[in-house]
């Protein structure tokens, strides 16, 4: 798997992964290795991502919406205020973001490896995704 | 029976008497008497029938030649009785009846009429009573009409009661001037509530199936008013007075005079339909999950792909490995869309996932436990897990050879608060058993499964006499 050009500012990045089911979270760590990222967790749910967050601010985070039994928002509202930036990753899209986080980024599933770094980037680099400084 | 008037004076009251004499020799009353289609009898003070004009004949069949002479009362039973013509006598004042069964005397089979009869007394100089003036109207087709009005009105009045369809009625100006029960029960208001409203008032809130406003001189009955054309089936979301939200299709007709273009009313019907929207709005909520729920999926399968890519060394593995997974995966939806995805059995999930390796006769899995339910997620997982163990089982261990065995215990320990679900998967009978030389995706999956997916953990021994998969996780309750 390739990623390609257009995220090369985010090696070497510390990278919470927040997802709960073990084969998207292995593709999303496979994803965020060869982008040469470093992946902090993965954790499974709101309480694991932060217990997380409260050890080692990580440098950003990509979070899946939905949990299984939780969403994710007290993740990102956290997220929000040690200023981390982050993008969902969610099936439902960013229409599927509740009203805090509506016009967030948001990367589709299935996830498309040949942008995935890129809609990271640009994620992580938006004015919405707040304390943008963390990201180089 | 009423009275009226003072008692008319044929002669002598004009303050016209000029005018009066003119009149009569032109011939007035004379007309007035003869033409008029009006039944006119002039009786004497026996009530004997002095000259009775041609409308009378006509109206009850009889020749006026004869009449004059003849004591009215003779002449007509359930007409003007002796009774009447008494009182008129004694009173001297005017009387109306008005009499349900007017028959010719002596003819048979003929029709009774209603009518209206105006008694008058005619004095002298004297003022003493000279001739009684009747006057009769025929409203027997008047009073038939009446009736079948009042019928017809009973009807439609009960339908217009008992529709479970709301009925509004608008004026011209399009304010509410009538509604029916169905109506107010619909709208949560009075017909008197209603009425100081029209399409136009704020309080309807209503809005168009997007969500947007309604604006009133949209409303199907303004439309209607406007331009004379019916609308039908439009849907609208009004506002009740109790707050609730209700949907309703509605179907406005104009109504017309006839001969006349422009509407002067509009009569709008409605019905709720707000099951209906809720029906839909739960679909599209369904809709939006199973987009989801798929999505999600694709990318599971998407991640099998590309993890078992990396961790095989041929394409022919690939395929293997990759089919293998794929239908675990595809097991676990399978048992889970027969539950109406509330959970699915252990045992059942077990049985499965072994099936494709239950080859000949003889006895190769043993499968032990209490009846367990998992929830979606914990089944989805699990399946993938045994399907794992089967696999390598297939390849490396117990199931690669004949006599090879694999047998399955679970139980629940009771913790503090939630049970524990206890695995062991034990292979026998097979190859002696080597700890693989590096660990391939099937271990990682197993161990990061149950850590990370269900909470538990997971211990792999690759014992010589058979592999031993110990797994344990607390068991989600879904309440059922």
């Amino acid at each position: 798997m390739t990623v390609r050009s257009g995220s090369e500012d985010l090696a070497g990045l510390r990278i919470l992964v927040v997802e709960d089911e073990v084969l998207i979270m292995m593709l999303l760590e496979d994803l965020l290795r060869e982008l040469g990222c470093e992946v902090v967790g993965p954790a499974s749910s709101v309480a694991q991502a932060l217990a997380l967050i409260a050890g080692e601010r990580p440098d950003a985070a990509v979070l899946d919406v939905n949990l299984g039994k939780e969403l994710v928002y007290p993740v990102a509202n956290a997220l929000k205020q040690a200023g981390v930036p982050f993008v969902f990753v969610t099936g439902y899209g960013q229409a599927g973001l509740i009203d805090d986080y509506r016009g967030r980024a948001a990367i589709r599933k299935p996830i498309d490896p040949d942008t995935f770094g890129r809609e990271l980037a640009a994620g992580l680099r938006s004015p919405a995704a707040a304390a943008v400084h963390a990201v180089r | 029976m009423m009275r009226r008037g003072r008692p008319t004076r044929p002669q002598g009251s004009g303050e016209h008497p000029m005018l009066e004499e003119h009149l009569e020799r032109l011939g007035l009353a004379e007309a007035l008497f003869s033409q008029a289609i009006t039944c006119v009898v002039l009786l004497d003070r026996e009530y004997r029938v002095v000259r009775v004009n041609q409308a009378f004949g006509t109206q009850f069949g009889l020749s006026i030649e004869g009449l004059p002479g003849r004591r009215f009362t003779e002449l007509l039973s359930g007409g003007v009785m002796l009774q009447h013509l008494e009182e008129v006598a004694r009173t001297r004042a005017p009387l109306a009846v008005s009499t349900p069964d007017c028959r010719t005397r002596g003819s048979t089979g003929s029709e009774p009429r209603q009518c209206n009869w105006a008694l008058a007394p005619l004095l002298d100089d004297a003022g003493d009573l000279a001739f009684i003036l009747l006057m009769g109207v025929d409203v027997t087709a008047q009073k038939r009409a009446e009736k079948e009005l009042r019928t017809r009105e009973t009807v439609y009045q009960s339908v217009f009661n008992c529709m479970s369809e709301g009925v509004v009625f608008q004026s011209a100006d399009g304010s509410i001037v009538a509604a029916n029960p169905a109506a107010e029960r619909l709208l949560g208001l009075s017909t008197y509530g209603m009425m100081g409203r029209d399409s136009n008032s704020p309080e309807w809130q209503a809005v168009k199936e997007d969500g947007n406003p309604f604006p009133g001189d949209q409303h199907p009955a303004m439309f209607t008013l406007r331009t004379g054309e019916p609308k039908t089936n439009v849907v609208m979301g009004v506002r009740r007075p109790d707050g609730l939200r209700i949907w309703l299709s509605i179907n406005s007709q104009p109504v017309r005079n006839p001969g006349e273009v422009a509407p002067h009313a509009v009569v709008t019907t409605f019905h709720d339909i707000s099951e209906r929207k809720v029906a839909e709005e739960r679909q599209k909520q369904m809709l939006h999950e199973l987009n989801h729920r798929v999505r999600n999926t694709l990318t599971v399968v998407q991640s099998i792909a590309a993890q078992t890519f990396r961790t095989s060394p041929t394409p022919a593995a690939f395929t293997e490995a990759f089919n293998a997974r794929l239908l675990a995966l595809s097991y676990s939806h399978e048992v889970l869309t027969r539950n109406d995805w509330t959970g699915a059995q252990l045992r059942e999930l077990l049985a499965g996932q072994l099936r494709p390796y239950q080859m000949g006769g003889g006895e190769r899995f043993r499968l032990t436990g209490p009846d367990v339910r998992l929830v979606p997620k914990a089944a989805i997982a699990l399946s993938l897990v045994l399907s794992e163990l089967a696999t390598n089982a297939a390849k490396y261990g117990s199931l690669s050879v004949d006599r090879g065995t694999v047998g399955v215990t679970w139980n629940l320990e009771m913790g503090a608060d939630v049970p524990r679900l206890r695995i062991v998967w034990r292979e026998q009978g097979g190859p002696a058993v080597l700890p693989p030389t590096r660990r391939g995706l099937g271990t990682g999956l197993i161990e990061r499964s149950l850590s990370h997916e269900l909470g538990g953990l997971a211990r792999i021994a690759f014992n010589p006499q058979g592999l031993i998969c110990e797994m344990e996780f607390p068991l989600e309750g879904d309440g059922a």
